[in-house]
């Protein structure tokens, strides 16, 4: 960006007030009915189903929200795997579905542990909330998949539902979930890490798909407008980049 | 009590959340000064979070030790571990009198010589087990019949032909070449540019308390 005479900051402050204005519109166009559909995204709808597996077996169910934690780079995956933690908490709190929840950074610890106390609170069973749910593996990459490996690898699950950041570590978890037969849905941006992903999960949340859990899930009006500003930004992106590419053919020429 | 438990957590993110975020884009010096400081409280708080991290390690394991689960051995060897080198860590802290200059903490021979010859070679092995995992994932995905994996199958055999074709075929390494730069390159554009506008929005959900794990 520095080559086109544009600061970082400046970037994100056009890219901000694009985005807020049509979110804005899209949210009152959801509000009055006149927009609002989304599209199917199986491992998101699958979730439901998960649960009740496990609340039907008896058996708990794995949530990861990556080796990431909060406050640094990958802050935004990891608060969409926390996003999700507290859909899947509030479903197993009313079920009294049993949850095992493995970290790779400290900072996720207190809030994955709050998480699941409050809903155990909000549906009327505080005795129900037990903190060695939240189990801190390792703050190593490679260590924490060798950590959450022996847990799909020990534990009887029925699921394993994982949205956050992960790298190259994901295949060691992956692959022992595949190779139990465990039900995996996984979610994570890295491009490279996505490829591993789609070999080895049931089910697999594309780039921003893991932004979009709460749209899904808690189907406020912001929030599915959020995710058609999303498409509108991403129209608006690939309209740029084809009238950027002809002009540049144009020029050449 | 609605107040404390909701209005209030939510209220403090919104607005610190939007401090940091004006003084990142405007340049001015006293929001700038302020920004920081909520940023460096943030690492702070991470540091003590470590703590917490130990706490839970040590009550998740002696859980499994008091229950007798099938894993309890495994829970009496990583606690051992974690206060040997917790121990060692601690006696390491401080530079000894006679010595000022020899390494102390993290840097200290005791703990170097735990990194070099535990960790170190441990991550190695999973390391190079990643080889044998892709494969096995790839012979996973190729057994499913679908339009997708068919794609994928074709791909990564032509890729794979045109990085052993030993200048056989002179066509398969330009193939390869145009396979990643091209289609596969611009497949990974769309999933970055996807998961920054994603994470744009998922910032203007959280600053305006949308979605909050941190309150009811």
């Amino acid at each position: 960006m520095d080559e086109i005479g544009l600061s970082a900051g400046t970037v994100a402050l056009v890219l901000l007030l694009l985005v807020f204005p049509a979110l804005v519109f899209l949210t009152s166009k959801v509000r009055a009915g006149k927009s609002g559909n989304l599209r199917q995204i199986s491992g998101l709808e699958d979730l439901p189903v998960s649960v009740g597996r496990s609340a039907e077996t008896g058996q708990p169910l794995h949530v990861s929200v990556g080796v990431g934690g909060v406050g640094g780079l990958s802050t935004a995956e990891t608060w969409a795997g926390l996003t999700l933690l507290t859909q899947l908490a509030d479903e197993a709190a009313s079920c009294d579905t049993p949850l095992i929840v493995t970290v790779a950074d400290p900072t996720v610890v207190p809030i994955a542990q709050d998480i699941l106390r409050r809903a155990s609170i909000r549906h009327g069973n505080p005795d129900g909330y037990d903190p060695t749910q939240v189990r801190f593996i390792a703050p190593i990459p490679m260590a924490y998949a060798a950590g959450v490996s022996g847990v799909l690898e020990r534990e009887p699950l029925t699921g394993s539902v994982m949205v956050g950041s992960f790298g190259d570590e994901y295949l060691l978890m992956g692959q022992t979930g595949a190779r139990r037969s465990v039900h995996q849905v996984v979610g994570t941006s890295d491009p490279a890490t996505l490829a591993q992903v789609y070999a080895s999960a049931d089910d697999t949340l594309i780039g921003e798909e893991m932004f979009a859990t709460g749209a899904y899930t808690r189907k406020l009006p912001i929030q599915i407008g959020s995710l058609l500003a999303e498409d509108w930004g991403r129209w608006a992106v690939a309209a740029v980049i084809v009238v950027l590419a002809i002009w540049k053919i144009l020029t050449r020429a | 009590m609605v107040i404390l438990k909701r209005t209030l957590p939510t209220a403090l993110a919104i607005a610190v959340g939007l401090f940091v975020l004006v003084a990142l884009l405007l340049p001015v010096p006293l929001l700038s000064t302020i920004g920081t400081y909520f940023i460096d409280c943030a690492v702070i708080i991470a540091a003590f979070a470590l703590f917490l991290g130990l706490l839970n390690v040590v009550r998740v394991h002696l859980h499994h030790i008091r229950e007798r689960t099938k894993t309890w051995p495994y829970s009496v060897l990583l606690l051992v571990a974690l206060f040997a080198v917790l121990a060692v860590g601690l006696v390491t802290l401080t530079p000894s009198q006679a010595d000022q200059s020899q390494p102390s903490g993290p840097s200290h021979p005791a703990l170097q010589w735990i990194y070099t010859n535990v960790m170190a070679p441990i991550q190695a092995t999973f390391g190079a087990l990643l080889a044998f995992l892709t494969l096995a994932a790839a012979y996973r995905l190729f057994r499913i019949r679908d339009a997708a994996s068919v794609v994928m199958l074709v791909v990564t055999l032509l890729v794979l032909a045109g990085q052993a074709s030993f200048g056989l075929l002179p066509v398969l390494p330009e193939l390869r070449d145009w396979i990643l730069d091209v289609p596969a390159l611009a497949g990974m554009r769309g999933i970055l540019l996807g998961v920054a506008l994603g994470t744009v929005l998922a910032g203007i959900r959280l600053l305006l308390g949308v979605e909050r794990p941190y309150s009811d």
